[in-house]
């Protein structure tokens, strides 16, 4: 099992209130599975996401995520965790500007102990970069990029350390219908060679794509 | 992430912001300018405030004549004629170990005339060894002899503005111009000296026989002489001359206990030591405004590290969810700011030294950058850069990559 979830909460206080984003939240995700978490705004998705991808942490309950007990973790250990399990696709993509679309791609491993350097580094994140058919624009900036070329750097990045799970926040939400269909068959074809993926979406025809959904509503799992 | 790493990325997050790392700096470059520049200029003028005391003579003490005290009212320094050739001669016999050479030394002046020229000037009689005691070389042609003194020739030594203004330049040497109508021959040209800490034209001189100028020039007067000048072996040796030397002339002058000195001997220390407070002083001045100037810089770079931090919170949080640990972003901002001041530092460096030549140039002022401001100007820039880098740094590696990646 790649993500075991069993039990989780998550609670904020308002005020004098608790309020539990997660109510005992249980998801059992194996290798390979392709997940979009759906429901509407409020349902508690976001936080999930968060938890899953280890930026939250859980009020109570389990969390495992590929064999590691993530829940109690610090948070240098917590970042060494999405370093190196995790890959990030943001609904705005998130890529620092005035940066070329290779040096994007290579930051995860900046942070990564065992990386790549030099030379090795550079044929890493052009090959990725051809893999998402930005191969003849490796160089060019995130302004001279379209959205969903951007989106297209910003998968070659999240790929970059070759983490177990991809995990996308509304990847498609500032697309249009073209790209939308673009990325999401490349995450199809992704998840066909084996990939993971959790995916948050509102969108019926995106979550299609996916085996399966996760419907959520007032912090609980709803089917 | 390791060292290298750590610097590539900070390099690479100032070099996105060419203009505003350049406009941050600003303040670490003028500051560490304004004190390379004025550490070189007051360096300069205490070096050569230094090198004009050590050029009126090699380790020399001068005794001057004492206060002239008639009916209770005390003349200047060096108004009662007490002083005898013999006096140094035999403190120069007493006390070989600590005297090395003496010379006594009578002052006259006059209008000097040669050709269709005349020039007024001051005229020194002395011996010999003035040459050692005032370390004063002629430059050209010799200085007179023992002989010269025994047989009161009239034969002198000038300076340098004594030749630009009496020959125009021309070699003196064997010429003959007169003094008061007395003819005397140039055997030498001295050193060029330039001018003294009080602006006075060392150059403006004639060096004769003291002899001579005691019996031809201030004729019929006694054999009083205006000054003794000793050097010493050694500076250490100073106040045991100065010691041996006021025992010597009391017996020599036959004071009897109690009453006052009717000589002054005065040495370099004294205007040494003056020169010494003021640079210290000085340095103290300059390390006040030197801190002020990096404080200023370094609260520049504190204020524009916490925008920095604030403007580029997607950034932080995008770093954080693909692995900066919060230690690795703390580096990074601390890096960065720390590289901003030592590049600062470094232009600082470069432009205080390019200043201080102009104005040292503009104005003639000699100008000494010392190895010394330079490095502690760099290590000070550095410092500053990690002393007010590190509460912007702290901030953004505590932030919430949740909130981050939300923030608009």
């Amino acid at each position: 099992m790649l993500i075991d979830i069993r039990e989780l909460k998550r609670g904020y206080r308002m005020g004098e209130q608790e309020v539990w984003a997660l109510n005992g939240v249980s998801v059992q995700v194996p290798y390979g599975d392709f997940v979009a978490i759906m429901g509407p705004s409020g349902s508690g998705k976001s936080t999930l996401l968060n938890v899953i991808g280890c930026l939250d942490v859980p009020t109570s309950g389990f969390y495992d995520l590929d064999g590691i007990p993530v829940a109690g973790l610090s948070r240098a250990a917590l970042a060494k965790v999405r370093n190196q399990k995790i890959g990030f696709v943001f609904q705005n993509f998130n890529l620092l500007a005035r940066t070329s679309a290779r040096e994007n791609v290579e930051l995860p491993m900046l942070y990564n102990a065992l990386a790549l350097r030099g030379k090795a580094l550079h044929e890493r994140a052009e090959t990725l970069l051809g893999q998402v058919g930005l191969g003849d624009r490796m160089l060019h900036t995130p302004a001279q990029l379209s959205g969903g070329q951007q989106q297209r750097v910003a998968i070659a990045r999240a790929l970059m350390n070759n983490p177990p799970l991809l995990l996308a926040d509304e990847p498609t939400g500032n697309l249009d219908s073209q790209s939308t269909r673009d990325i999401m068959n490349f995450f199809k074809e992704l998840n066909a060679q084996g990939q993971t993926i959790v995916m948050v979406t509102h969108e019926d025809d995106v979550a299609a794509f996916a085996k399966r959904k996760i419907v959520m509503r007032d912090g609980k799992v709803v089917s | 992430m390791n060292g290298m790493m750590i610097f590539k990325v900070a390099l690479r997050a100032l070099l996105r912001n060419k203009v505003r790392s350049l406009l941050t700096a600003l303040g670490i470059i003028f500051g560490i300018a304004a004190v390379i520049a004025v550490v070189a200029i007051g360096e300069g003028a205490s070096s050569s405030v230094k090198s004009q005391i050590n050029a009126m003579g090699d380790n020399l003490i001068i005794v001057l004549g004492g206060s002239m005290k008639k009916g209770g009212v005390h003349g200047g320094m060096g108004g009662q004629q007490t002083l005898m050739r013999e006096d140094g001669e035999s403190m120069l016999r007493d006390y070989p170990d600590l005297i090395k050479a003496y010379t006594p030394l009578v002052r006259s002046g006059g209008q000097i005339i040669y050709q269709e020229n005349n020039w007024s000037t001051q005229v020194q009689g002395v011996m010999p060894d003035f040459v050692i005691v005032r370390k004063w070389d002629v430059a050209l042609g010799s200085f007179f002899s023992d002989a010269d003194v025994r047989t009161a020739a009239r034969v002198c030594v000038i300076g340098q503005t004594v030749v630009d203004n009496l020959f125009n330049g021309a070699s003196p040497i064997g010429e003959t111009f007169r003094i008061r109508n007395i003819p005397f021959r140039v055997l030498g040209v001295l050193s060029k000296k330039g001018t003294n800490s009080m602006g006075q034209d060392q150059d403006d001189i004639v060096i004769a026989p003291l002899t001579t100028v005691q019996r031809v020039l201030k004729r019929g007067s006694f054999n009083n002489i205006d000054q003794l000048l000793f050097s010493l072996h050694s500076m250490d040796m100073l106040d045991e001359a100065k010691k041996q030397l006021s025992a010597l002339l009391r017996q020599r002058h036959r004071l009897a206990e109690g009453v006052e000195d009717d000589f002054t001997i005065i040495d370099m220390t004294e205007i040494t030591e003056m020169a010494t407070s003021i640079s210290s002083l000085m340095t103290i001045l300059m390390a006040v405004v030197a801190s002020i100037a990096l404080l200023v810089g370094g609260i520049g770079i504190m204020n524009i590290m916490l925008v920095s931090v604030t403007e580029r919170t997607r950034e932080i949080g995008l770093r954080m969810a693909i692995g900066a640990a919060p230690m690795a972003i703390l580096l990074q901002f601390l890096t960065e700011a720390a590289m901003l001041a030592t590049l600062g530092g470094v232009l600082g460096i470069v432009l205080g030294v390019f200043g201080a030549r102009l104005v040292g140039q503009l104005n003639g002022w000699p100008v000494v950058v010392t190895m010394a401001s330079v490095v502690i100007s760099f290590g000070f820039s550095s410092m500053v850069g990690v002393f007010f880098g590190f509460y912007p740094a702290l901030r953004a590696s505590r932030l919430n990559p949740i909130d981050c990646l939300r923030y608009e």
